[in-house]
């Protein structure tokens, strides 16, 4: 009872925000500023299609701003935050397990563009895993609340039918 | 009855996913325009679609690194003019590798001394990796370019081209 109601304290689902929307605007930054160090990663991990290497460089760094911002100020958009961060997430998990397989020593390019940076291995993978179960426990958060409310309709409704069968079978009994 | 509820259940379930659907495309449409806002707007921007094709020999051309094709390095091990240095990772080098290649991974040039000790500034060396999608030899040239090595060619294809058809 009392882990319930800690893991469900606003204070801890806002800490999770948080921590979302501090690695993923950490990360977008400098690859928004830095536009073309960010497409020499995309290449280095040797699986996306030339034509879309610097598409890459210039979109996804932006849509993980915007993630990111909407995740904290727009709460109508948060749980489409939290789905296009779990999707991201997901993209990158299976790209560094890919290149692991491969044996392509690479630097991660998630915060830093230098490629003298150590390569990626375990930790970026146990990282990003880490990531996306806040990314889906906030989803549970966000979706948690619609859902109970709308059981806790059905249950009024079905209650309510409930009272009514039986009002009637008393009533029809009686007639 | 219990078809009416799960029928019920079903819409409000397809009403709630359309509405999450809309709601991701919203954001990723946002973001778009913002991306290409600041595409349009920033100078030192990057062009829309990158030459990656060629990014190996670009940057070559950019270091004044010589380039050598299939043929090319077939003379050279006929010839034994060049020593052959394989930039890939170990592991790649230990699965295979163009005949008298050392390995030196671009990550680690001093991760073998004995290579490195038997080499001379003067030596001619030649570089490769695993093809055009890796810029490992790239990066190991420029390594040996920092240590005084000046004689330095550089095989583009590597070893996909190599041990291709």
């Amino acid at each position: 009872m009392w882990m319930k109601r800690t893991w469900n304290h606003p204070a801890v689902v806002w800490l999770v925000r948080l921590v979302l929307a501090g690695v993923f605007l950490t990360a977008a930054v400098p690859k928004i500023l830095h536009p073309g160090d960010f497409a020499l990663s995309v290449f280095r991990y040797q699986l996306a299609p030339y034509g879309v290497v610097n598409l890459t460089a210039i979109f996804l760094p932006v849509i993980e701003l915007c993630s990111a911002l909407a995740l904290l100020t727009i709460p109508r958009l948060r749980d489409a935050a939290l789905c296009v961060m779990a999707g991201m997430l997901s993209l990158f998990t299976a790209a560094m397990l890919l290149n692991i397989w491969r044996g392509i020593d690479i630097s991660c390019g998630c915060f830093s563009q230098d490629a003298s940076a150590g390569p990626m291995g375990r930790l970026n993978v146990a990282r990003n895993v880490t990531l996306l179960g806040f990314c889906l426990w906030g989803l549970f958060q966000e979706w948690s609340g619609i859902f109970a409310c709308r059981f806790r309709e059905r249950g009024i409704e079905k209650s309510d039918s409930n009272n009514e069968r039986v009002n009637s079978t008393i009533t029809g009994e009686r007639q | 009855m219990s078809g009416v509820v799960t029928q019920e259940a079903f819409a409000w379930s397809w009403a709630f996913l359309r509405g999450l659907v809309f709601r991701v495309i919203l954001l990723l449409l946002g973001a778009c325009m913002l991306a290409g806002g600041i595409q349009f707007a920033r100078r030192d921007a990057i062009s829309w679609v990158g030459d990656w094709a060629h990014y190996i020999e670009a940057q070559a051309r950019r270091e004044n690194l010589l380039l050598v094709d299939r043929e090319a390095v077939r003379g050279m091990i006929r010839s034994g003019s060049h020593l052959i240095l394989d930039a890939r990772p170990a592991a790649d080098y230990q699965a295979g590798h163009i005949e008298s290649a050392l390995s030196m991974p671009s990550d680690d040039p001093g991760a073998h001394p004995e290579v490195l000790s038997i080499l001379a500034p003067s030596d001619a060396l030649m570089i490769y990796c695993s093809g055009y999608d890796c810029d490992d030899s790239i990066v190991l040239a420029r390594a040996l370019r920092a240590q005084d090595f000046t004689n330095l060619v550089l095989y583009a294809g590597g070893w996909a081209e190599w041990s291709g058809p």
